[in-house]
Parts: structure tokens; sequence; C-alpha cells
């Protein structure tokens, strides 16, 4: 069904992209929100991301391509959303919080923040590697064609940014448990 | 949490709970960027052409420079030859620019016939049983395309030597009526057909391919489309849409039938329906007739300017001129029209009334839209009795001249008769 529809876009259909669009925009936005970490952004992003998509159709060779290709665009775009962005913008570091009492509730709470934050901490691009990896469910070779990079950089790429994000995560569970055994009370 | 098993999944639930759920509300707007998009032609992409491997790697691994500079000179040497190839073959025609005058071809009975740029001898092309009407060069003189005058016309394109003769539309609703216009590109070509029973502007490649109505596969709305006329420039083609009150309007839509806007003219009256670009792509002016006057729109400034009253204009090839019927054939300066001081010409007879009230003007006038030489020094068209072809200097400076036809026409009904000045290179 999604190649027909791609077939029919490629020779001009409008409607059959209108379906299609339809049926990614929201996968789209939200990779690219978690890429970008601004709504507006992502959405500048992927309206590019759709419009490359739409102008560029009849150059795709293969139909059953269609899904690999719309997240190289829209890798494209985020990348190119971000580095405007860094050229008009300066990122402000997070200051490390001060930890309260936790609870398990509490706890995991801090833990997504700590997720969050390592998240934060790592380049658009390797952000892009691990959701398109981990959030849009790509495996790492089809990961490897949308970022344009050899597998082997893809894989070491990806075991850098969760090291960073697990580090974080260490990083802010040592003094919780140091908290929790009084040493730091 | 546990940090070291399960990381992976941790990240991807996380990641999960991140992104929410529920679609953004921009699709519509993205949607309406997307049909004011033109989509690239598949030729363009490096990657329909080379395997993905190649590409791919292209970008992900820059080249040795020197495998580079081989590359680049074996594409300059074959973009070379492809140039001097395609010179030996046929002198073409830039799109604009001023152009030499070759044949003049014209029906004559039953026969499409050449006379030289002097109209002293001539030859017979092709037999046409059928008569032609709509005739034109396409912009780089290489071709004709005519409509037959039959109950189910057809649209024909013929090499300009009257060879290979295609008919690219048949049937009495698709080749229905009114003019036929090139792309400046002489790839294509605008006519107007009946779809579903109501005009539309149609298109077709000038080999018979890509049969279909102006915007089908972007969705354009349907309604009542007539008398297309494609910008010099490729990217517009203007027509007549009916108005309320019994108007029509004049609009431009790109060829592949996106970005559709109506042009701010005053209401049209559709007695007479003729519209015509400048051409030269760099004005984007329109010549079009209502209520009794010609008029001129500039697409860049929305202004309309008045030529005078009259019908039948006409532009000289170099756009510099503009010719129309009143009291006979005029010529004016365009400029001077737009700066409010026009002072017209008239390079054939003077007359009034009806074209069959003066058979004592035969070879002095003519009574149909004056047609300009390919150099824009000659304006010519059927003779007012209907015996010749009668052309005469723009300018006024020498009497008219005349190519004799061996079948005299009906000069009241010119449906069946046609005749057109080929471009060919300096």
């Amino acid at each position: 069904m999604q190649q027909e529809l791609v077939e029919r876009a490629r020779r001009g259909d409008h409607d059959a992209f209108a379906s299609l669009a339809a049926a990614a925009i929201f996968r789209l936005d939200a990779a690219a929100r978690l890429i970008l970490r601004d709504p507006d952004q992502a959405k500048d992003a992927v309206q590019e991301t759709l419009v490359r998509a739409w102008r560029d159709l009849p150059t795709l060779r293969s139909s059953a391509r269609f899904d690999a290709w719309l997240h190289r665009l829209l890798y494209r775009a985020c990348i190119d959303e971000a580095r405007r962005l860094r050229r008009h913008r300066l990122d402000v570091d997070l200051t490390p919080i001060d930890h309260p009492a936790f609870d398990d509730e509490t706890a995991a709470m801090a833990d997504r923040d700590q997720l969050e934050r390592g998240f934060s901490r790592l380049e658009p691009e390797a952000r892009a590697l691990i959701v398109l990896h981990h959030y849009l469910d790509l495996p790492l070779p089809e990961v490897a064609i949308a970022l344009e990079i050899p597998l082997g950089t893809a894989k070491s790429r990806l075991h850098r940014a969760l090291q960073v994000m697990r580090a974080a995560l260490d990083a802010d569970a040592r003094p919780r448990a140091e908290l929790a055994e009084g040493r730091l009370a | 949490m546990t940090l070291n098993d399960g990381f992976d999944r941790t990240v991807s639930e996380w990641l999960d709970e991140l992104a929410g759920r529920g679609a953004p509300a921009y699709l519509d707007e993205v949607l309406a960027r997307t049909i004011r998009t033109r989509q690239r032609p598949a030729w363009s992409s490096l990657e329909r052409w080379l395997p993905v491997a190649i590409t791919f790697r292209a970008r992900t691994a820059p080249m040795p420079r020197p495998l580079w500079a081989l590359i680049l000179i074996a594409v300059l040497a074959v973009a070379a030859a492809l140039l001097v190839l395609a010179g030996v073959g046929q002198r073409r025609l830039p799109h604009f620019g001023t152009a030499a005058n070759g044949g003049i071809a014209f029906v004559d009975g039953g026969d499409l016939k050449v006379a030289g740029p002097d109209g002293s001898t001539n030859r017979s092309l092709i037999s046409l049983p059928a008569g032609a009407g709509a005739m034109s060069y396409s912009p780089d003189g290489t071709r004709l395309v005519y409509r037959t005058n039959e109950a189910a016309p057809s649209i024909i394109v013929v090499d300009a030597d009257g060879t290979h003769a295609t008919s690219v539309a048949s049937g009495a609703s698709v080749a229905a009526d009114g003019p036929i216009t090139w792309s400046p590109d002489s790839r294509r070509l605008a006519f107007t057909g009946l779809i579903n029973g109501r005009a539309n502007v149609v298109l077709v490649n000038a080999d018979g391919s890509r049969l279909a109505p102006l915007g089908q596969a972007a969705g354009l709305q349907l309604r009542e489309r007539s008398h297309p006329a494609w910008s010099p420039d490729g990217q517009w083609i203007s027509f007549f849409t009916p108005e309320a009150q019994g108007y029509v309007g004049l609009y431009v839509v790109h060829p592949d039938g996106t970005d559709e806007q109506r042009l701010s003219t005053s209401p049209i009256n559709p007695d007479i329906l003729e519209m015509s670009w400048a051409p030269d792509p760099s004005q984007r002016r329109l010549a079009y007739v209502s209520g009794g006057f010609v008029k001129m729109f500039d697409l860049a400034t929305s202004k309309e300017t008045s030529v005078g009253t009259g019908f039948w204009a006409t532009w000289s090839s170099d756009a510099s001129h503009i010719s129309w019927l009143s009291g006979g054939t005029q010529v004016a300066r365009v400029d001077d029209i737009l700066a409010g001081n026009a002072r017209s010409i008239h390079p054939f007879a003077q007359w009034t009334g009806y074209c069959q009230e003066h058979p004592e003007l035969a070879g002095k006038a003519i009574c149909s839209p004056a047609q300009w030489s390919p150099d824009s020094v000659w304006v010519y068209g059927p003779d007012i009795a209907g015996k010749s072809i009668v052309l005469a200097k723009a300018d006024g400076s020498q009497p008219a001249r005349t190519i004799a036809l061996d079948h005299p026409i009906n000069v009241a009904d010119l449906s069946g008769w046609a005749v057109a000045w080929q471009p060919v290179a300096p």
C-alpha cells in the first residue's frame, strides 16, 4: 500500500503524498523533538523534510526505500537546524542540582532527569543516532545509511553516546547512593 | 534502575515516554507548502544513475584528488562532445533573442507549402486534405504544429521539412479550439480541450506523450480554463476562466498546476478572447483585449495600460513593438505606449468596416492579426481579398509585397488556413 502511494506521489500525485505525510508526521515530529530538544525547531525540521521529500521524490530510485530515505532527509534537516541554532544561540550548561531525599518514585524521576541531562549533553548528531536506533527502532545498518556514515562508525558512535548517558546516570547516582548511606549527611 | 543491565531498553522506554503521543497540528501547513513546490525531474539525481554504493561512498569517504580530477575531466569531455554533436546536427535557437527569417509556411488548397524569406519561390511540403489552422513554428524553428480542419480534428506536429508527422492529440473533445502554444523550450504544447464537456487547458509533449489536463497531477481544481499562452520564461501558463456576471478573469499557473493566481486585471469582456505574452522573458507582460480595448498587463507591477481601441494584438518577436487592428493594422513601440506618447504606424493600407467590403485593397491590406517575422522587421497576414499573403515592413518604409495563393481563401473563416514564419539561427 505504501509503495503504491510512493509510486503515485513520485509521479506527482499530491494526494498520495498527503497520505504518506499524514502517516509519517507523528514519528518524524517526535524524532525531531528528541534530536533537537525544541518543538519549534522540530517543526521547522519536519516541514523542511517533507517539502524536500515531495520535491525530490521523483529522484527516489526504489519506492521500497521510502522510509529509509525519509529518515535520512529528517536527519539532514535536524542537523541543519541545529547548526543554524548554534549560530544564533549560546547553549547554557546546566549546573548540577542539589539532591533532595529519595524514595523509589523520586529516584525514578531523578533517573529520567539524569538521562535527560546526559542526552542533552550529546551533540545533535549523536542524539540522532540514538533516536533512530532506540526510538525509531531502525537497525544499525539503516541508521548508518540515514546518517551517511559507515556501519563501523555508527556502531562506535552509538557506543560512545550511550556511554555518555550512562556516565551521567552513574555520576548522579553516586551522590544519591552516598547520601542514602549517610556519608554526605 | 539497574545501571548496567538493560540500559538499551531503558533508553528506548525513556525516549518513548519523552516523545509523547498525538500527531502534530501542522500537517496542513506542510501540505500547503508542498503543493506549491515543484518536483525535481527524476534525471536530476545522481542516485538515479549510479549505484547507491557509489554515491553513498562518495558522500562518506572523500575521493583522492587525482580521481576527482580525472572524473571532472571526463565529464567535461563528454559535455563538450555532446555540445559539438548537437551543433553539427542543427543550429538551435536560444529561447529568446533575435532570430533570422527562415521559410514562410502556409496552407494553399490541400498543400502545406513553404516560400523563401523573400517570398520568391515556394514548394509543397505535405498534403493537407483537411486543411490546417492554428499553425506555428516551435520557438527553436525545428517543428511545426497545426490543427486539422475536420469534424474530429487532430493536432499534428511535423518536422520543419514536412517529415515525421505525429498526431499528438485527436478527437473533437481533445483538440477542440483556440490557439496552440509552445513551451519556450519547444518540448511541450498547451491548447484548449474539452474535458467532461468543459473547456480546459490540455498539455502534451511534442512527441505525443503525457497528454493530460493542466494540473492533473497537482490536483488543480477542475473548472473552465481556455486560451492558454505559455510565458517566455516557461514558468507560467496564462488562461481565461469565466467569472461572475459573464466576465472572464485572466489567470496564471505553473505548468505543473501549482500556484494558480488571478491577475488583478479589470473584469474582461469575453466577446473577444485573445491573450499573448511579450516574447521577452524579462518583461513579464501580457496583452489582451477587453471591451473593445487592447490592454497590456505588467505582472511585476500589476499595472494595466491601455494600448488603444481595437483587437488582434500581437507582439513583435523582440517584444519592442505591438500591433493591433483599428482602422487597419497599427504598430507602435511598447516603450512609447508605456510612456503615454505612442505614435502608431499603419504598415498596410488603412480601412474600416468589414474585410469583404474592400476588394480594392487586395494585396495592400490584411484581414487577420498581423504576424511578425522572426527578425521583427516584417508584419504579414492573409490579403484582405484572400488571394495572397501580404508582407510589409513594420515601420511602413516599403510598400507591401505578396506571395500569391493558388487557391483563394475565405478571410471571414480562416479555420482551415494558416501561415507561419520559421525562425532560424542568425
